[in-house]
C-alpha cells in the first residue's frame, strides 16, 4: 500500500482522496506518520547503541591497562607460590586419581574464585560450572561446603547450595591484592574442618588463552603425617608445629596466586569481551544507518508521489 | 647430513667443506657452553630467593647463605643435607663469591627456606630487604612503642600481637647494631 505508485498520465482516484484527506487531518495519514515515527526511533536508535559503543571502547582500554598491571604481579607471584620442593608438593596434593579408584567420600572444602564485577566474558561461569560438576560427581554420603571469593560466584552458587555456603568474600579487588589478605583467607579457610580441599581457580596462560584449573590439596595434618618427607631433615623439637605452620603458608601462597591469576584471567577476558562488543556494536550501527537511509529515501519517495499526484488532481 | 652431488664442482666442494668445519666448531661451542653452565654450579650453591612481589635471587650460583632459623642461625654450602626450616624474623646473609668478606644482608620477617635433595637452597620469605633500607629511627621508634604495646596488652591476642611485633623489631635492631 505504501509505494502504490500513481500512474503519471491519468490521476488515480485513491491518490485523489489521499490528498483530499491529507489537507483536512493529517492525523489519518497513518502511513506517512508512521514512517516518520520509524525514522525517528531509528534515529535514536542508533544513537543509543554509538553511546553504548564508547562505554565498552573505554571498558575496553580500562581492562587492557589493568590487565598490563595483573600479569606483573601475577608472574612476581609464580616464583614464589611454587618454591617448596616436588616432594612437598606431591603430598600436599595427594597421590593423582587413579581409574576406576573408589570416589572420594568425605568432606571436600571448595574455595571458587569470582570476580566481583561482570561484563568479563565466560571466567565466573565457567568456575561456577566446574564446581557444580564436580558437586555432581561425587557419591553419596560426601558433603561439600564452600568458601566463595567474588561476588559473581556468590551469586551463581547461593541458589542452588545456599546451606553449604559457610562464607563469602567480596571487595578484595578494590586495592592490588597483598599477601597479607591472602594469610587472613588462608587463615579463615582453616577454621573450617574438612578432609579435602579444592581451590578453583582460573589460570592465566596468556591474553586469550586461560583455563579453569582445580588445586586440591589435603588436611593440615598431612605433612606432618606423610612418610614422604622423611629425606629432609628438620629440627625435632618444632616438626609437628612447624609441619603445621607450612601448610598455612602453602596455603596462602597458594591463595595468593591463585587470586592474582583469576584476576589476570578476569581482565584479560573483559577486554577482549568489551571488543567483541564494540565490533558488533559497530555492525549494528552499520546496519541501522541502512536501515535508516532506505526508508527516509522511501518517505521521500512517497511524499513526492503524493505532492506530485495530487498537484495532477487539481 | 650433507647431501653432496658427485659432480661438485671444485668451488662447491669447498663451500660445503667450510660449511661442515663451521658446523662443527658451532657444536662444540655449544657442548662447552653446556659444560660451562654444569661447572657454574659445580662449587656453588644454586640460590633461590623470593618474596611473594618479586624474586631477588634465581637460579644463582652463590657461595654460602647464612639464615636465621626458627631454632638458630645457620650455614648453608653446596652439598648441604636436605632440610627444611621455619625462619625466624632475621638476616640473611649471603656471600656470593668465594672468599668475599662483603656479605649481601636481607632483613626477612619470616617464611621458609628448603634445601631439595638436588642441592639447591630457596627461600621463600614473607617480606626481605636490604639491611642498608632499614631506617634506623623508625626501628627504634617501633621498638619503643612495641614494648609498651607489650607490656600494657589486655587479652591474649592483643598480646600475641604486641609480641610479634616486638620480635620483629628486636630483630630488626640487633641486626642494625642498634641498643
Amino acid at each position: 500500500r505504501s509505494g502504490a505508485l500513481a500512474d503519471e498520465s491519468s490521476p488515480c482516484a485513491m491518490s485523489l482522496l489521499r490528498g483530499a484527506v491529507g489537507l483536512a487531518r493529517p492525523s489519518l495519514l497513518r502511513p506517512d506518520g508512521a514512517r516518520f515515527a520509524s525514522l525517528k526511533s531509528l534515529k535514536s536508535r542508533v544513537t543509543s547503541v554509538k553511546s553504548i559503543q564508547k562505554i565498552t571502547k573505554a571498558m575496553k582500554m580500562v581492562a587492557a591497562s589493568k590487565l598490563r598491571g595483573a600479569q606483573t604481579r601475577m608472574e612476581a607471584s609464580r616464583p614464589f607460590a611454587y618454591a617448596s620442593p616436588a616432594e612437598v608438593k606431591a603430598v600436599l596434593e595427594g597421590p593423582a586419581a587413579e581409574e576406576g579408584a573408589p570416589a572420594f567420600a568425605g568432606k571436600t572444602f571448595y574455595v571458587p574464585i569470582s570476580s566481583d564485577k561482570g561484563l568479563c566474558g565466560g571466567v565466573n561461569s565457567s568456575v561456577v560450572k566446574a564446581v557444580k560438576a564436580m558437586v555432581q560427581q561425587v557419591p553419596e554420603g560426601s558433603t561439600q561446603e564452600f568458601f566463595i571469593v567474588g561476588m559473581k560466584a556468590r551469586e551463581a552458587l547461593s541458589r542452588e547450595f545456599k546451606e553449604k555456603v559457610v562464607a563469602s568474600v567480596d571487595e578484595i579487588y578494590t586495592k592490588p591484592f597483598t599477601f597479607a589478605q591472602a594469610s587472613v583467607l588462608a587463615d579463615e579457610i582453616l577454621k573450617h574442618d574438612f578432609d579435602k580441599l579444592c581451590l578453583v581457580y582460573n589460570k592465566f596462560t596468556s591474553v586469550v588463552k586461560f583455563e579453569v584449573t582445580p588445586i586440591t590439596l589435603g588436611t593440615p595434618a598431612v605433612l606432618s603425617e606423610s612418610d614422604d618427607l622423611a629425606v629432609f631433615e628438620v629440627d625435632e623439637d618444632e616438626g609437628s608445629t612447624m609441619y603445621a605452620d607450612l601448610f598455612e603458608f602453602e596455603l596462602a601462597s597458594r591463595l595468593y596466586n591463585c587470586v592474582l591469576e583469576n584476576s589476570t584471567s578476569e581482565n584479560a577476558s573483559r577486554m577482549t569481551a568489551m571488543d567483541n562488543a564494540s565490533t558488533n556494536a559497530n555492525d549494528m550501527i552499520n546496519k541501522l544507518n541502512i536501515k535508516y537511509n532506505r526508508q527516509r529515501q522511501a518517505v521521500i519517495t512517497t511524499e513526492l508521489n503524493e505532492i506530485i499526484s495530487g498537484a495532477e488532481s487539481l | 647430513g650433507l647431501v653432496m652431488s658427485t659432480k661438485a664442482r671444485p668451488r662447491e666442494r669447498r663451500a660445503t667443506v667450510m660449511f661442515r668445519n663451521v658446523l662443527m666448531r658451532a657444536a662444540r661451542g655449544l657442548r662447552s657452553e653446556a659444560a660451562a653452565e654444569t661447572d657454574a654450579f659445580a662449587n656453588k650453591l644454586k640460590f633461590n630467593f623470593s618474596i611473594p612481589t618479586a624474586t631477588l635471587y634465581d637460579k644463582s650460583p652463590v657461595q654460602m647463605v647464612i639464615l636465621p632459623g626458627s631454632s638458630g642461625v645457620f650455614g648453608v654450602l653446596k652439598d648441604h643435607v636436605p632440610t627444611i626450616a621455619a625462619l625466624k624474623p632475621g638476616v640473611v646473609a649471603v656471600q656470593e663469591v668465594e672468599g668475599d668478606s662483603e656479605l649481601k644482608q636481607f632483613f626477612v620477617s619470616g617464611g621458609f627456606a628448603y634445601v631439595k635433595p638436588d642441592s639447591s637452597l630457596d627461600i621463600q620469605a614473607v617480606e626481605a630487604v636490604p639491611l642498608d633500607e632499614l631506617d634506623v629511627d623508625e626501628v627504634k621508634k617501633g621498638l619503643a612503642s612495641y614494648t609498651n604495646a607489650a607490656a600494657s596488652a589486655s587479652d591474649d591476642v592483643e598480646k600475641a600481637e604486641a609480641e610479634i611485633g616486638l620480635e620483629v623489631y628486636q630483630a630488626m635492631a640487633a641486626a642494625l647494631n642498634v641498643a
